[in-house]
């Protein structure tokens, strides 16, 4: 239930209120309210929100003077910096617990037990009052109308103050039994998220509600007013637009981050009901910036992009895909960052701010600071932002800057942005990679992961031919390339070319050991028969001397690869092999295999031939028997007589019943045809049954074997052979 | 061991042809060092192209030593080449071969590989400088350590066919140094040089420097 009344006509004040009555500076005109913010009161009613667009519509655009304001120095200070000319304004000793904040024409911070608010333009005090165990979460200014939150824990015992300034006096102060978010001001309204579900819109004169929204199943902790727009959430962002009143997510107009692993993995908006970070807390270095933008149901972000900090860099990401449009290291660590229409607010820890260009990344602009700075905020107004860039951002070369470093605070940046290159296709990231690889100074699991990433690579295949072109050299101080991750991208690409440069890398002794399997392998993938002599040198060279696996293993593939390409080639090197003692005990058991293997498939072929010689020989003695006149009562295909020998059409018509078995065992092993090798006994008997390729023997043979032969009266084996196809 | 003893071109030529058919390492540094002793330069080949880009430093060492003894052609070039191993010890012995061979082109990879603090080519520059190099050689001393340079030192006073004004210059550039090492060299360089006869006057500017430099 809402109700709020004057503190004067209010008889009983507990010691809270009697407290905030009491400490409110001189000359303010005030008026404390309680429970104004009550969960009773109706939301979302179309009216009203209909109303609240209308006045934001009419008001005329805000004329915003650009400041940078926060906290630096030792001892701290805060200071005022003026965007537009670059003049610091003021400097006064000070040491907020929490974020300063902006609220209209004072800045508002939070100093040891009070809330304390500064003349803008001067830095003179305002005024100050007790915190009376609040945080300062939030403030907003429009014009000479500010406003700002303080606000408990959540919870039963939840309470919050919403305090309204016109010029540097504070006119209104309404508590709740809510917690607080981060307000806005706009239109002459004061908007307040509070509850984690509700956004209040309150007459910033009179402090009356004129609308409520709530949207179930989001959380609201921020308002933000933008080009005639209001924006409210913290999860995701929803414009105000009509379509609120449904208080459902999916039916307002929103925006939703993608998801990232980011680096700190910082959230979408500081949640503004917890206790603010500290002024010095990584959570100013490591977030997310953005700016609404979009009109009517499209809700955008300001130039498409999301920008994530983390410590010192910057990544520009696509604000629905996520994917890395540029990357920026700043020379210090930053403390605060602003997006603004087409570029990026940054400021630095020596008290610079730079102005980066939202398309590349590109330093547009950079103004000097004369003092260190821990945090810094903009409140931004017409910024003169240098000459817009032209040249579309090699980002692969910005994150491989990134990823490059020893700074193990930025690690997690660095292997983001390493992820982030891998995923870029072209040339120049696999050139990123490939010195990533190699990098001397790139932290261990940096390097180890750009291997990975350049193994993997399918395409830049220009960079990977220039690197493995270059060879160690001591006098001119040319470092030796990755040639195994290289090796393994060559296959990957097809890079035929790379067959003679990983020739050359196979004899250069500064190769180490554990590269040349990788090298064996794409040598015998990419050109065999090009690399067939180097590959056939080097087996007979180091045979005997195989002392390390990875030679041991190279010297096993190229052995390999040599027998499956030229038997004969490598015939003499494999009987070498085979019987020197000297050869490892694995190389000279390979050895023997093969030769035994290439013995095994001579044979086979030699019983193949013999056998199509059989067949030629069988098809021409029934070409000359059909070529003679046919005696009237003979039987030409099954006789009753005893037959001398088995000819082709006999076996065909004995097999004809299990034919449909055998083609549907050719069906399930994608062949198209199987030869089938048949030794028959004058009995009938099968003496061997055998069938090319061998794939099909087992479930081609039993069907054969299944169906018994006529008896002949040759007292010799027969063998038969012919082509099923399907 | 019976094929050294026949010594022929043969005999080189076979174990040539059993280096390329790939030995235990033991074997191989035996065999490439056993060429060596034959010193045909039948065996170059072989040497060449087995033994220089093997895998095992000690081999490659091991062949450029036998392909300075063979001298068959084009050993410069492939040992100079050997001046961009990985290996330390393969680096140091092309340099030192490079002297041997008088190889006056491998003068500029020495000078380089010295400025990347190969001192093995400090000697081997010794031999081969000319004309202006020997002043570049011997901007080294004191830049580098006194026993890097002194070998390269003796090498370049025992030349014949440096000047003797050129030696002394670089007695007077020793004494500039005055430590004690540089004493002592001037000493035994002075006593090096015989009394009478060429650089007389450089044994002389020796000794005389050499009591110039104080203990």
């Amino acid at each position: 239930m809402n109700h709020r009344m004057p503190s004067s006509s209010r008889p009983a004040l507990g010691s809270l209120v009697a407290g905030l009555a009491l400490v409110v500076g001189s000359g303010c005109a005030q008026s404390i309210h309680y429970d104004t913010f009550g969960i009773a009161a109706p939301d979302n009613r179309p009216e009203r929100i209909e109303a609240v667009l209308a006045r934001l519509a009419a008001a005329p655009a805000p004329r915003e003077h650009g400041v940078a304001y926060g906290v630096g120095g030792d001892p701290s200070e805060l200071f005022v910096t003026d965007l537009e000319t670059g003049r610091e304004l003021w400097r006064q000793p000070a040491q907020p617990r929490s974020w300063p904040h902006l609220a209209g024409d004072v800045i508002v911070s939070h100093e040891g037990e009070r809330i304390v608010a500064r003349d803008v333009r001067t830095g003179a005090q305002r005024f100050a009052f007790p915190d009376h165990g609040l945080w300062l979460v939030g403030a907003a200014g429009s014009g000479h109308i500010g406003a700002f939150t303080l606000s408990s824990n959540a919870g039963v015992t939840a309470h919050a103050e919403l305090v309204i300034v016109h010029g540097t006096e504070v006119t209104q102060r309404l508590s709740a039994r809510h917690v607080m978010g981060s307000p806005e001001v706009a239109a002459g309204m004061v908007m307040v998220p509070w509850g984690s579900q509700y956004l209040s819109f309150l007459d910033a004169r009179t402090a009356e509600e004129v609308a409520r929204v709530r949207v179930r199943g989001s959380v609201l902790g921020h308002a933000f007013a933008q080009g005639g727009h209001v924006y409210m959430g913290q999860r995701d962002l929803f414009r105000l637009t009509p379509t609120i009143a449904s208080g459902s997510r999916e039916d307002s107009a929103h925006y939703v981050p993608p998801t990232v692993d980011l680096p700190g993995r910082p959230a979408f908006m500081v949640d503004p009901y917890q206790e603010p970070p500290a002024v010095d807390s990584a959570i100013s270095r490591v977030r997310l910036a953005f700016r609404p933008s979009g009109t009517g149901e499209d809700v955008r972000l300001t130039d498409d992009t999301l920008y994530a900090l983390f410590h010192q860099v910057v990544f520009a990401l696509d604000a629905e895909s996520g994917a890395v449009r540029w990357a920026y290291r700043a020379q210090q660590n930053l403390t605060g960052a602003e997006p603004i229409d087409g570029a990026l607010l940054l400021a630095e820890d020596d008290g610079a701010i730079t102005i980066l260009d939202a398309r590349d990344g590109s330093v547009s602009r950079r103004i000097e600071g004369s003092h260190a700075t821990t945090l810094v905020r903009f409140h931004v107004g017409d910024v003169q932002r240098g000459p817009a860039a032209t040249a579309d951002p090699d980002v692969g070369a910005q994150l491989s800057a990134i990823a490059d470093h020893r700074d193990m605070r930025l690690s997690a940046a660095s292997i983001f942005a390493l992820r982030s290159l891998r995923a870029l296709p072209g040339e120049g990231p696999t050139a990123s990679l490939v010195g990533l690889c190699e990098s001397e100074t790139a932290a261990r699991p940096i390097r180890e992961e750009a291997c990975d990433g350049l193994a993997e690579r399918s395409d830049g295949q220009q960079a990977v031919l220039r690197a493995l072109a270059r060879h160690a050299d001591f006098v001119s101080g040319t470092r030796l390339p990755a040639v195994a991750p290289l090796a393994d991208a060559a296959v990957r690409m097809g890079a035929v070319a790379a067959v003679p440069l990983l020739v050359e890398h196979l004899w250069d002794p500064a190769t180490p050991d554990e590269a040349l399997p990788n090298i064996v392998a794409a040598l015998s993938t990419l050109g065999p028969a090009e690399a067939a002599p180097a590959l056939l040198r080097f087996l007979r060279l180091y045979h005997a001397d195989a002392a390390t696996n990875g030679l041991r293993i190279a010297l096993e593939t190229a052995m390999n690869a040599l027998a499956e390409l030229d038997a004969d080639l490598v015939q003499p090197a494999l009987l070498e092999i085979a019987s020197d003692e000297a050869s490892s005990s694995t190389l000279r058991l390979r050895a023997q295999y093969l030769l035994q293997q290439q013995a095994s498939r001579r044979a086979a072929a030699e019983a193949e031939r013999q056998a199509e010689l059989d067949a030629a020989a069988e098809e021409e003695a029934a070409a000359q028997a059909a070529a003679r006149p046919a005696t009237p009562g003979t039987r030409t295909v099954v006789s009753t007589e005893p037959l001398s020998h088995l000819t082709r059409e006999v076996a065909l018509v004995t097999l004809e019943p299990v034919m449909p078995a055998v083609r549907a065992c050719m069906s399930d092993a994608g062949q198209d045809s199987v030869r089938l090798i048949l030794v028959v006994n004058p009995t009938g008997e099968w003496s061997a049954v055998g069938t090319s390729p061998a794939s099909l023997q087992t479930c081609v043979a039993p069907l054969v074997r299944s169906q018994r032969m006529p008896a002949v009266t040759s007292s010799l084996r027969q063998r038969l052979t012919f082509v099923v196809s399907r | 061991m019976e094929l050294v003893q026949v010594g022929t071109p043969d005999a080189a030529v076979l174990i040539a042809e059993r280096l390329r058919q790939g030995l235990p390492r033991a074997l191989v540094v035996h065999f490439v060092e056993t060429l060596g002793v034959l010193g045909h330069a039948s065996a170059g080949p072989a040497l060449i192209e087995v033994g220089l880009p093997h895998r095992h430093p000690d081999v490659r060492a091991a062949a450029i030593r036998a392909v300075q003894a063979c001298r068959p052609p084009g050993a410069a070039l492939a040992i100079r080449a050997r001046l961009s191993d990985p290996a330390p010890s393969v680096r140091a012995a092309a340099a030192v071969a490079l002297g041997g061979l008088h190889d006056h082109d491998s003068v500029e990879p020495l000078f380089l590989v010295l400025d990347r603090h190969l001192y093995e080519a400090a000697p081997s520059l010794a031999s081969l400088v000319q004309g202006d190099e020997i002043r570049r050689l011997t901007a080294y001393v004191g830049r580098l350590p006194f026993d890097v340079m002194s070998p390269a030192l003796t090498e370049l006073f025992a030349r014949e066919d440096i000047s003797e004004r050129n030696k002394l210059d670089l007695v007077a550039q020793l004494q500039e140094l005055g430590t004690a090492e540089v004493k002592v060299f001037l000493e035994d360089l002075a006593d090096s040089i015989p009394a009478q006869g060429r650089d007389a006057r450089v044994r002389q500017a020796a000794s005389d420097a050499a009591m110039r430099i104080v203990d």
